[in-house]
């Protein structure tokens, strides 16, 4: 059967073509992928991979590709191609990007007009439309040629032929489709725990960023005590173990390797958000603790923001309250979703820990477990508000936290020239750092009435935090540590008018940002964390 | 589909004049796929009126789509959603609810109906059930099999009291002569969120089709051949393959027997154009593990695969409101099970009473392997007393079984058609 699959999309990621495994390897596919972007590198599992060049009706060449294990044949075209790119280049930059120049449209217009992608059309016997942009091409071509069936997604030519195949007889004898042995050279493997009686984990999420230096603070500040953290993610993080969805999930070898490991090594674990611990598992969280717990194993839970900030408790309690922009239906998926988690937490014959002080709201017997970062690394000798116009930092969330209100405020006192707005991207912490540090005031987010690492990184760099964090949390804040939560409190209505006293009373800047200094290095520079943790891993007369 | 099947058969056995207001087989065809053996087991008297049912998500023919939709695929659904849901609430199906009235209208006007028998999901069909009812007084059952507002895999609540389709739901089991779930859990969720209606509320189970199901196996494997563990079914998502796949391969070991036996995967990876990939990637990394996958089977092939069995694991997801039609059908072939799922799950209640069933206290491989050890044991050494007992326990939950008491109750209760 000749197949032609007909994408939009600008990157291929290496799972694309997955659902091709479920065809019956006995029957016989020739497989053409037609694409507008380029692959970064030569695809396997296809048999002919062509690019339509987006360029101007009616010079629009069809080049090939070349494909893993085929050798390709350069024609003029290819050098057609790189000549007409060139042209575009030129013109782009003298007359600015065209009008029209999104993938699915220059798909549209080749598959409507172009001879040769007719051609390899009415040569199919099926045409699919891999993604929604690739929709209105395959659509043309439909009105184009007769013949082909058109498909949309791949996975619908997939159900047809799997269903058509297994309406067959199959030949029951032998598995028809013995799968090949995967063989696994080395995997991601937890370093060696120095000896300890009480050796503590925490894993897998470290969505809050701090599981490394909770785990430093716990092995240097608590006698006898070492620590270790994992974390299931596909990029690079701070943890001692960084294990990708893909071993976590679907590894045997490695699943195994790793329960060994957790069962044979750890006393303590800290399960963050309600975790898998031993890999992925689609039987509920609670099993494994269970399991952890007949090993021995104390398993302590910590919920770290949204898996329990109930909706409704919050938009009771705090104006700002993201959830009125999210619509209806999402508001109510969280509910069920935060009050589900919030009974189990309750429920859970053990330790509970909540990341940051508002969470007590929800979980109210947990222990708070500060926010730890190491500030030696965050920190800075760069003076603050010695500049005539002050640099405003600020972290960009998504729409849940609702910073879009936010960030309009700043940019428009920006454009008025009352600050320097810049905002601060999430990922790379040492970017931060620097980033946080050459700015004079930090503004955290509105919608939770509670802070986080942001506001604590800035803290920990002596820069002025601006925030809305609720009467209930500070009076919190100071009966558990003694000392007074030093971000400067505003909301959407009052934060023009907060920045604007700030810039005003610049005199007192310096001693306002010794505070915040002094608060991060007291609370969130590790210790408080340990202590947090002590009653836990140590307790009384053990 | 089984249980429709079984309720109007059965119906139409108990000397009633049958109607089954039903979706057109092109539908049926093009989303779902069709058994076409399935309806010629059709009871001769029963009529079949069919309405279209539109359902654009299921047209992947390109080529039949408007121009509007071909730029917008999502937008144009979302689009389409929204107005089928003005109709009912219900997702996809509101649009199919003028359509069934009218048909249900005019089957009523040539022949009074007496009762209704309404199965979900979708629970659109049962908006056909309130509409004879508050128009004409016709009592109807609300077979509701699994839950509307109480996501069964989950345990999440999907549709809280004060939405739409959760105020819909209530209507319509208030208004209902009887309303039928699927095991005693859901039942009682349903009793505790309506306690108004809680005294028409009952359990009809499903069960297991004679003629879809193994034939029972009343041999002990022969020592000297491999053993084969077996599975049948879609391997979706949502069963903990990666758990049971662990514990075979500790059982295999600690256990020469089950070292030197195999297990056999059948079935359809995924859900759909889902295709499954994680699945995949599991099995493969355990196919050194004496593991192979089968690919998926057709419906006449079933006895042949079980044929192929000396034990069979049952795997599934979901908690204590998921009983899983698989259950019944393993249940009758008299073979051991092992089973590998969470221990409340409401199907451990049916198996608790099989002679050869072997559960997992947990989902620990340790736990699951020692299932595995004691079933292949069993697969050689149980008698053909014991595999009698196995196929008798099985035989209450045969599907005619289950469905004729409450048959004859509601018709009885609506006054048409003695039983006899």
């Amino acid at each position: 059967m000749k197949i032609l699959l007909v994408t939009a999309r600008a990157k291929y990621s290496p799972n694309w073509l997955d659902p091709l495994q479920e065809l019956d390897p006995r029957v016989q596919n020739e497989i053409t992928v037609l694409a507008v972007h380029q692959p970064k590198s030569p695809l396997a599992e296809i048999d002919r991979f062509v690019i339509v060049d987006p360029s101007s009706v009616p010079f629009r060449p069809v080049t090939e590709f070349p494909v893993q294990g085929k050798e390709l044949k350069l024609r003029w075209t290819h050098s057609f191609v790189r000549v007409l790119r060139v042209l575009r280049k030129v013109r782009s930059k003298l007359f600015g990007p065209p009008a029209e120049n999104r993938s699915s449209s220059q798909l549209a217009i080749a598959c409507r007009t172009s001879p040769t992608i007719k051609k390899l059309a009415g040569e199919s016997d099926v045409v699919v439309a891999m993604d929604a942009a690739a929709g209105l091409g395959v659509w043309y071509l439909a009105r184009r040629v007769a013949g082909p069936q058109y498909l949309f997604a791949l996975g619908t030519l997939v159900d047809k032929l799997v269903v058509k195949t297994a309406s067959e007889n199959l030949e029951l004898s032998e598995p028809t489709r013995a799968v090949e042995p995967v063989t696994v050279e080395d995997f991601p493997q937890m370093p060696e725990l120095e000896p300890a009686s009480c050796r503590l984990l925490i894993a897998p999420l470290n969505r809050a960023g701090n599981e490394q230096f909770w785990a430093r603070s716990a092995s240097a500040h608590l006698p006898d005590v070492a620590a270790r953290s994992m974390v299931v993610s596909n990029r690079d993080q701070p943890s001692d173990l960084i294990v990708d969805t893909a071993h976590f999930n679907t590894d045997l070898a490695w699943r195994r390797y790793w329960r060994k490991h957790v069962v044979e090594t750890y006393t303590h674990i800290l399960a963050e958000s309600g975790s898998p611990i031993f890999g992925g598992s689609v039987t509920g969280t609670e099993n494994q603790y269970l399991q952890l717990s007949g090993y021995g194993i104390n398993v302590a839970r910590l919920a770290i923001g949204r898996d329990v900030r109930i909706p409704s408790f919050q938009a009771k309690s705090n104006p700002w309250s993201p959830y009125a922009a999210l619509g209806s239906e999402q508001v109510r998926h969280l509910e069920s979703v935060t009050r589900h988690m919030v009974d189990i937490f309750e429920s859970h014959d053990g330790e509970l820990f909540v990341a940051t002080p508002g969470l007590q709201e929800f979980i109210p017997r947990a222990t708070w477990l500060p926010i730890a970062l190491d500030t030696a690394e965050w920190s800075t000798d760069l003076p603050v508000m010695n500049r005539s116009v002050p640099v405003v930092a600020h972290v960009p969330s998504n729409s849940l936290e609702g910073w879009t209100a936010i960030d309009s405020i700043l940019k428009d006192m920006h454009r008025s020239g009352e600050i320097e707005y810049r905002k601060v991207g999430k990922g790379d912490p040492a970017k931060r750092i620097s980033k946080f540090a050459a700015a004079d005031i930090f503004v955290d987010q509105f919608e939770t009435a509670d802070y986080g690492r942001p506001a604590c990184e800035a803290m920990a760099l002596g820069r002025i935090v601006v925030g809305h964090v609720s009467a209930e949390v500070r009076e919190q804040v100071l009966r558990q540590t003694g000392l007074e939560l030093p971000i400067v409190e505003a909301n959407p209505e009052t934060l023009p008018a907060v920045l604007g006293d700030i810039i005003k009373k610049r005199d007192q800047a310096p001693e306002m940002a010794q505070q915040s200094r002094d608060f991060a290095v007291k609370v969130h520079g590790g210790q408080a964390s340990a202590e947090a943790l002590r009653p836990w891993l140590l307790p009384a007369g053990s | 589909m089984y249980r429709g099947l079984a309720t109007a058969n059965t119906l139409a056995e108990l000397d009633c004049d049958v109607t089954v207001l039903t979706a057109d087989r092109e539908m049926f065809i093009r989303s779902t796929g069709i058994d076409e053996s399935l309806e010629k087991l059709v009871d001769p008297r029963i009529k079949i009126v069919r309405v279209k049912f539109e359902w654009p998500e299921t047209e992947r023919d390109i080529s039949q789509w408007p121009l509007e939709r071909a730029k917008d695929p999502a937008g144009w659904l979302a689009n389409w959603n929204r107005e089928a849901e003005a109709v009912f609430p219900e997702t996809r199906y509101g649009a199919w609810l003028p359509g069934i009235v009218e048909a249900a209208e005019e089957i009523h006007r040539q022949s009074p109906i007496d009762l209704v028998v309404a199965t979900a999901n979708p629970n659109v069909d049962v908006a056909v059930g309130l509409h004879l009812y508050e128009t004409a007084g016709v009592p109807y059952v609300y077979d509701q099999r699994d839950a509307w507002s109480l996501n069964v895999l989950t345990e999440l609540i999907d549709h809280r009291q004060d939405t739409l389709p959760a105020k819909m739901e209530k209507r319509l089991i208030e208004s209902s002569m009887e309303s039928w779930f699927v095991n005693d859990a859901i039942r009682d969720w349903y009793r505790q969120t309506y306690p108004q209606a809680s005294s028409k509320m009952h359990s009809v189970m499903n069960g297991y089709d004679p003629d879809f199901s193994p034939a029972p196996n009343l041999l002990p494997a022969d020592p000297a051949e491999q053993l084969t563990v077996g599975y049948l079914g879609t391997i979706t998502p949502q069963v903990p393959l990666a758990e049971t796949l662990e514990g075979w391969v500790q059982a295999r070991e600690t256990d020469p027997l089950v070292a030197s036996a195999k297990l056999e995967f059948y079935g359809n990876l995924g859900h759909f154009a889902k295709a499954g990939s994680n699945e995949r990637r599991l099995l493969q990394g355990a196919a050194p593990y004496g593991v192979h996958y089968g690919g998926p089977a057709g419906k006449v092939n079933v006895r042949e695969v079980y044929a192929k069995f000396d034990v069979l694991v049952f795997l599934t997801g979901g908690g204590k409101y998921v009983t899983s039609g698989k259950v019944f059908e393993y249940m009758a072939s008299g073979l051991p099970i092992v089973s590998c799922h969470v221990p409340e799950l409401a199907a451990a209640a049916l198996l608790a009473d099989y002679p050869l069933w072997f559960p997992t206290k947990d989902l620990s491989p340790e736990s699951i392997a020692d299932a595995f050890s004691q079933a292949c044991a069993a697969a050689i050494s149980a008698d053909e007393a014991t595999r009698r007992r196995c196929i008798e326990h099985a035989a209450n939950y045969e599907r005619s079984r289950q469905l004729r008491e409450p048959l004859e109750r509601v018709l009885a209760q609506a006054g048409s058609v003695v039983p006899k």
